[in-house]
């Protein structure tokens, strides 16, 4: 069986937070706070509870897990462990930082990790990481000795590295959150980060403030506040006034104002958000015709589309995984070509057309509602009536997770452990959610070899075997990532968002 | 019945777990907060917190209803007070000189603005008044709650609700009031017009007047809704949106009951009201 020993030997805490802090060296003119405009209430500040990615950045700001990503690379890295050890299949050891110490004072240590996995996965809180890292999987935490940790699962489980690196494994303290076990936590955060809690006022603003004995390189800016604007419009005047560094969602409308304006620039980002249209190939009787589902990829001019209602801000996905995810890989593009599109529906049997349900969500991603429609259109021109139906959010994901939806629906996915099989696995005949197109064959025994595997190099064939054939079956209609957009002054310094779309603002900072 | 209402709008569990949660999952998040119950034993369980002075806790934020409600009730009342009062230092004036001065230029100059200022939305204005004051002007901050130069903006913009609807409502009852014989038996005396208007015909036009100022006041407590998000403005209008489209179950419950109660206590003072501002009324209760 092969293992990955030594994955992340003695990485070295130096080399490691230097990588992770590379503008603390510089001297610089500060400003003592970032003002950063959020656009919704964060929904918590429970380090496991979170489900918004909005959420998720601000508890990496005070908090840290046993395992990090780069923020540009998103390589995975060491931060509160110095090394994990993959024993063997089901068995990972883990040694610990020492001299790490939580904001009130508690020493970090084995206890916490296995306090902080038991209460994120197996206690009786709905918390987010029983969806990253399903208590199914069995998790066992042993303490070896304070500063090494051994966690054993049921199953073989390559991507431990992946889910320890998740911001919803933040570790928390033994002592400090020992009756909180089993409710959420409310009106503290105690971590081990470079920022310490000041104020959470919710709906309206959360303040860290720099953490004095934090154990790594000191951030560069004293405080950090988020404050939350819910108009976009507001967010923008305030952005040109000054009163905040840093304006999240920025409408694509709204970029030409911030770059006519001298002070302020448009920072974009690829999000992670995989956008497409998911066929019922399980059900709907034309669809389970692969010539069908890639006639109806040919029939769309996505180039317009991205063009016409999103001024070009994204990239074109061409499978079901996106850019930059471990693993992933792009197979081309289908054409446009709508005589094509239409000799593949004759072939198929069905050059008289057929009539089609495309399902939508109200106001959850940005213009889907408008793209569904010019979807609708293209379909139509080939011969495919295409009905537009319209769904409330709550139950329209509720049928999308329970494979209940007709047809075909608009959908985009996040990838929860930035790895192509995130998204590759849903496509077993065992799935539990998402069930609209099961794999055989060949397809499914690259799937499964693919999940049990924990070769690297292994993977990334066996990867993009599988998205290879996934293009292939064209399962979706393929459609795009989209840019995510920010306005912030041409004085802020260090902030990024991560491919996840999760905000990297420990090193943010503002030019006095 | 907003009990009713809520739980008829929908499952709030599939909200809370992501779309990827498997069915047990969903099943015992639904178990946990009890939602699993027949809805009268859910009631019965409410209503009998409801009476202890325990609203609940929040479904999202896990933090109890009561707190979350005193936190945000004060920004929400001293948005809709300071509203008031502009509207009434704006309205009350103008209607008074537009029924005195009735058909002249400005009665039309002012009844136009009363109808344009009922017309118009208010998000427009509020991002046109951001745009002038806030960005090119400099002169106010266009969000957040804090200082009195934080409140003119919002309350500015949620005046415009009320001012034309007063203005206009001041004329109509002064142009009543001017009519009658005491005003006439007033003037013929030779009491001054200022009195005349100011003690006379004010005082008896009052009542009405009183009447919209204490309703509206009852109901912005939760409609000022799109003035406190676009000036991010941190009150119980947003909490209550916040919470329906999260169905968070126990903040709509808790601020549709607050709310209700203080409607109620509003229209009691009103009444109250019209027996200080009118002696025949205190004369008939007697």
């Amino acid at each position: 069986m092969p293992t990955r020993r030594d994955l992340f030997k003695q990485a070295g805490a130096a080399a490691a937070l230097a990588a992770l802090h590379p503008v603390t060296a510089r001297a610089q003119a500060r400003k003592p706070n970032v003002t950063i405009g959020y656009p919704s209430t964060p929904e918590t500040i429970d380090p496991h509870q979170f489900r918004s990615v909005l959420s998720g950045s601000i508890i990496n700001l005070m908090g840290e897990g046993l395992l990090t990503r780069d923020p540009q690379t998103m390589e995975i890295k060491p931060l509160l462990a110095e090394s994990v050890k993959n024993l063997n299949p089901n068995t990972w050891e883990i040694k610990l930082r020492k001299g790490i110490r939580f904001h009130n004072g508690e020493e970090f240590n084995a206890e916490c990790v296995k306090f902080t996995i038991e209460r994120a996965i197996h206690s009786k809180l709905n918390t987010l990481s029983k969806l990253t890292w399903p208590p199914s999987f069995g998790q066992d935490v042993s303490i070896v000795d304070p500063h090494t940790v051994r966690i054993v699962t049921k199953v073989p489980d390559p991507m431990v590295p992946s889910r320890l690196a998740a911001e919803s494994m933040t570790m928390a303290p033994a002592k400090g959150l020992a009756d909180y076990r089993e409710k959420f936590v409310t009106d503290r955060f105690i971590g081990t980060g470079p920022f310490k809690l000041v104020e959470h006022v919710v709906g309206d603003r959360v303040v860290v403030e720099a953490n004095p004995v934090y154990w790594g390189p000191k951030p560069p800016s004293q405080r950090i506040v988020i404050q939350v604007i819910p108009d976009a419009a507001t967010r923008l005047a305030a952005l040109q006034r000054g009163d905040i560094d840093i304006m999240l969602n920025l409408p694509f409308p709204l970029a030409p104002t911030v770059e006519s304006d001298p002070s302020l620039r448009v920072y974009s980002e690829l999000s992670s958000l995989t956008h497409g249209i998911l066929f019922n190939a399980r059900e709907s009787a034309p669809l389970r015709d692969r010539r069908v589902r890639q006639a109806l990829n040919m029939a769309v001019d996505r180039a317009a589309i991205l063009k016409g209602l999103y001024v070009g801000r994204g990239q074109f996905l061409n499978t079901v995984t996106g850019k930059n995810v471990a693993n992933t890989m792009d197979p081309g593009p289908y054409p446009y070509d709508p005589a094509k599109a239409k000799a593949l529906l004759a072939e198929a049997g069905f050059g008289q057309g057929f009539e089609l349900t495309l399902w939508q969500s109200i106001g959850r991603w940005v213009l889907a509602e408008e793209t569904a429609q010019v979807i609708a259109g293209y379909w139509d021109k080939v011969g495919v009536k295409t009905k537009v139906q319209v769904l409330e959010w709550a139950e329209f994901n509720k049928r999308s997770g329970a494979g209940a939806q007709k047809d075909c629906f608009y959908y985009a996915f996040i990838n929860g452990t930035w790895d192509a099989s995130y998204t590759v696995q849903r496509f077993k005949p065992d799935f539990a959610t998402f069930r609209y197109f099961d794999a055989s064959g060949d397809l499914l025994k690259t799937i499964e070899e693919y999940e049990r595997t924990f070769d690297a190099k292994r993977r990334k064939e066996l990867g993009a075997k599988a998205l290879t054939g996934l293009h292939d079956e064209a399962v979706w209609l393929f459609l795009w990532q989209l840019d995510e957009l920010f306005g912030v002054t041409r004085k802020v310094k260090g902030f990024r968002m991560r491919p996840d779309n999760v905000l990297h603002m420990r090193e943010t900072y503002v030019e006095a | 019945m907003v009990f009713g209402l809520v739980h008829l709008s929908g499952d709030p569990v599939l909200l809370m777990v992501s779309s990827d949660s498997p069915p047990d999952v969903v099943a015992t998040t639904r178990h946990a907060l009890g939602f699993d119950r027949p809805l009268h034993q859910q009631f019965g369980d409410y209503v009998g917190r409801v009476a202890r002075g325990d609203l609940g806790i929040s479904l999202r934020s896990n933090r109890p209803v009561g707190a979350l409600i005193r936190e945000r009730l004060p920004a929400t009342v001293e948005l809709t007070v300071a509203a008031l009062l502009i509207a009434a230092a704006v309205a009350i004036p103008a209607g008074i000189v537009s029924a005195v001065k009735r058909g002249s230029a400005i009665d039309r100059v002012a009844m136009v603005g009363a109808v344009a200022g009922q017309a118009v939305p208010i998000f427009w204005l509020a991002l046109l008044l951001i745009t002038l004051f806030g960005v090119h002007l400099r002169w106010l901050p266009v969000f957040g709650r804090g200082s009195l130069a934080h409140l003119v903006l919002p309350a500015v913009s949620l005046s415009t609700v009320i001012l034309g609807r007063l203005a206009r409502l001041v004329r109509s009852s002064m142009l009543e009031v001017l009519g009658q014989d005491y005003v006439r038996t007033a003037r013929a005396k030779g009491v001054g017009e200022l009195r005349v208007l100011a003690g006379h015909a004010l005082k008896n036009a009052a009542i009405p007047i009183v009447t919209l100022l204490g309703l509206q006041f009852a109901q912005l407590l939760g409609g000022a809704v799109v003035t406190e998000t676009i000036f991010a403005w941190p009150g119980i209008g947003r909490l209550v949106v916040e919470a329906i489209f999260n169905r968070d179950f126990p903040v709509v419950q808790g601020v549709v009951l607050v709310v209700s109660l203080i409607f109620v206590a509003v229209n009691l003072l009103v009444d109250l009201a019209y027996a200080a501002l009118d002696p025949r009324i205190r004369t008939e209760t007697a």
